[in-house]
């Protein structure tokens, strides 16, 4: 514990960099995601990413970051492929799907875990940080990970603009312009998983669609254009994430004896609510204040 | 879930940490009760926010649920960690349930001793229960028609609240038991599986409760015989049943939908090749030196076994076509099919020329499709309207 102490600010720079990253591709996604009213889809792609974590280590047994991801992704792109096949091929309305592959993959994967706790070298703790997320434990290669992930995704997001935009807005003008509409609804979902599958180790299963959600529906309340929303989305993700990371190194943790008491993930989102209410409040257009204001005469609608 | 709410359970189930950890720090101990309270209010509360977003028209539906919930669980995990590390109130606990404990936690009432949960969940079950019965015509109709039933005077407002309430209270008086996740499989996959069943709502409600037991007991067997987590199998259950359901259901059933696709499509192949034969004994008369061969057949329906499979039984069900040294000719029987089928394709042609206006080379394709779906009455309902004997084409209906 001591060697971690003496390393501590390189290793919060590390961690600040990494859930920078994280926060500023997962806002940018997470426009379009909220935009095609798909928001809950990232918490499910996160709980299914469990059982491929889990036999992602039984098969190999190595905790790396890389290998469990690929586990992770394979099974976030195969809940995906289930939620859409239940939407189209049966009566089944897309939340119920989204709610019944969550469901049954996370407890597939719960049930996998346990089976790995119960082998005789079982031991669980790293699978455990992807459950609930341990910031602090990022080491340089994860960080290095995360910012490849980043920097392809906003690439993607960078090409796509004009496409994804289309597809938020107009399913069916797209498909008569003959734009493959499936294919990049399926795209717009892979960039979101890589994005979720990517967040996991930082923030957590529940918390990394928070990050995806947060900063887009921030960023409406501000601005009616697409590519200052996905703009700003990015930067708010960015910022909530950096304000986070360095509120959970710098409280006090509570019992005094180790350096940080405070969970970075969940501090992460609760500086992304705060954001959030801010705008709520303070939002020129669609504001509370300006609301009441206009109400009262104080303020014209222009 | 037929409220398109199905990912509330998941809210709720996530959102009630806080008001567990509150309630601790307020009571100081674990007494189930006043968790009970603590965990309903904070359900609760995320219901209603979620709701209050949403319905400011500021957020979408499932974007408010999502940022209530989250910062509620993040509030959650905070106070946990800030508040209660020596005591025995794991996230994971939450998040994973601890069915195979539940029978160690007991109470003693009338001399029995019985779980807890049990206990508790029995409640639950009987509020629920009585809930639905005595309202079940009002959640019916406020259900598939708000404003129905606001105008006859309920208000769907109060009654989704009530309804949510319960919602929150099972997922509360679960997650001890089973865990947030097990309660969402609960609540969506047996009522999805049930809804792919049957189109009423009272058998829809009967078989999601059964599917519900069935996937219980399957998983808890399962886990059994695995020695793993109980909440997780069950969910791996409930979402196996919901699969079958999906691919066996007799009546929404992805078999029954390509059964009878697959049907179909052996009727259309083998009205396309009689309709073929029909047509080259047309041009080339009976009894020619150029009958048509196999592989101009499949060369034409496409070499498939639905084609091979057409032409067996063509010769095997009455005997409309003969197979004989590679090459098939009609029978007696199978030019008077045939003639059938072409009628019902040039009628169809005519009539859509001459009541549409549609040009030439727009006729044949719509026609192609519809011909095996016009009966004997129909295409005589069809020759009496356009009273021709022959197609736009110039080409003679054959009459019957």
């Amino acid at each position: 514990m001591n060697s971690f102490l003496g390393t501590l600010s390189s290793n919060t720079i590390l961690v600040l960099l990494g859930t920078s990253l994280l926060g500023l591709s997962c806002g940018a996604v997470g426009t379009f995601a909220v935009l095609r009213r798909r928001a809950l889809v990232g918490d499910a792609l996160a709980h299914a990413a469990l059982p491929g974590i889990c036999v992602s280590y039984l098969l190999f047994h190595e905790r790396s970051f890389p290998v469990l991801f690929i586990g992770a992704l394979l099974f976030g792109v195969l809940s995906v492929f289930t939620i859409a096949l239940i939407r189209d091929t049966t009566r089944i309305k897309e939340d119920a799907a989204i709610a019944i592959t969550l469901s049954s993959f996370f407890g597939l994967g719960i049930a996998l875990s346990r089976i790995i706790q119960n082998q005789p070298s079982g031991n669980r703790a790293g699978l455990d940080d992807f459950i609930f997320g341990k910031a602090a434990s990022m080491v340089q290669q994860d960080v290095i990970f995360i910012a490849v992930i980043s920097v392809l995704v906003l690439l993607a997001i960078a090409l796509l603009i004009k496409e994804f935009k289309v597809l938020c807005f107009d399913k069916e003008f797209a498909w008569s312009q003959g734009f493959p509409v499936y294919r990049l609804d399926l795209g717009l979902m892979m960039l979101v998983c890589l994005c979720t599958v990517v967040g996991l180790p930082a923030v957590g299963v529940v918390l990394v669609s928070a990050l995806l959600i947060f900063p887009a529906v921030t960023a409406r309340l501000w601005t009616d254009r697409l590519e200052t929303m996905v703009f700003l989305a990015g930067f708010l993700g960015f910022i909530s994430a950096l304000g986070g990371t360095i509120l959970s190194s710098e409280l006090p943790g509570p019992s005094g004896g180790l350096s940080r008491g405070l969970p970075t993930g969940p501090l992460i989102v609760i500086t992304c609510a705060l954001l959030f209410a801010f705008s709520l409040l303070l939002s020129p257009k669609r504001g509370l204040l300006s609301f009441f204001l206009k109400k009262r005469g104080v303020l014209f609608d222009r | 879930m037929l409220r398109r709410s199905s990912m509330l359970g998941d809210a709720v189930s996530h959102a009630i940490l806080p008001g567990l950890a509150v309630a601790f720090m307020v009571s100081g101990s674990r007494d189930p009760l006043i968790m009970l309270l603590g965990a309903l209010a904070a359900g609760l509360c995320t219901t209603f926010i979620s709701s209050l977003l949403h319905r400011s028209r500021l957020v979408a539906e499932d974007s408010s649920l999502g940022i209530v919930f989250t910062t509620f669980f993040a509030i959650g995990v905070i106070l946990i960690s800030w508040v209660a590390r020596q005591i025995d109130l794991d996230p994971g606990c939450v998040l994973y349930g601890l069915a195979e404990f539940t029978p160690f936690d007991t109470i003693t009432i009338a001399n029995t001793e019985l779980p807890r949960s049990f206990v508790w969940l029995s409640c639950i079950v009987v509020v629920n229960v009585i809930f639905v019965t005595c309202f079940f015509k009002e959640l019916k109709l406020s259900t598939f028609d708000p404003a129905l039933s606001t105008s006859l005077g309920f208000s769907p407002s109060i009654l989704h609240y009530a309804l949510m309430t319960s919602v929150t209270l099972t997922a509360v008086a679960s997650f001890e038991a089973v865990g947030s996740i097990l309660v969402v499989s609960m609540l969506i996959a047996p009522a999805a599986a049930a809804y792919l069943l049957s189109d009423r709502l009272s058998t829809i409600l009967v078989l999601a409760a059964l599917v519900g037991v069935l996937a219980s007991v399957v998983g808890y067997l399962g886990a059994l015989s695995l020695n793993t987590s109980v909440a997780g199998m069950m969910s791996v259950s409930a979402g196996t049943l919901f699969a079958l359901s999906a691919v066996f259901s007799p009546k929404h059933g992805f078999l029954r939908k390509m059964i009878h696709r697959t049907l179909l499509r052996f009727r259309i192949v083998r009205d396309d090749l009689l309709g073929m034969l029909f047509r080259w004994h047309e041009v080339v008369g009976s009894g020619s030196a150029t009958p048509l061969r196999n592989k101009d057949v499949t060369a034409a329906l496409g070499n498939t076994p639905l084609t091979y499979l057409a032409a067996w039984s063509l010769r095997a069900s009455g005997d409309l076509i003969t197979l004989k040294d590679g090459t098939l000719r009609l029978t007696e029987a199978g030019l008077v099919d045939g003639a059938a089928l072409v009628r019902s394709h040039r009628l169809w042609e005519t009539y859509l020329a001459h009541h549409l206006g549609l040009p030439l080379d727009h006729l044949h394709a719509p026609s192609e499709r519809t011909e095996h779906f016009i009966g004997r009455a129909i295409a005589r309902d069809i020759e009496k309207e356009v009273a021709r004997d022959s197609d736009p084409h110039g080409r003679t209906i054959p009459r019957n």
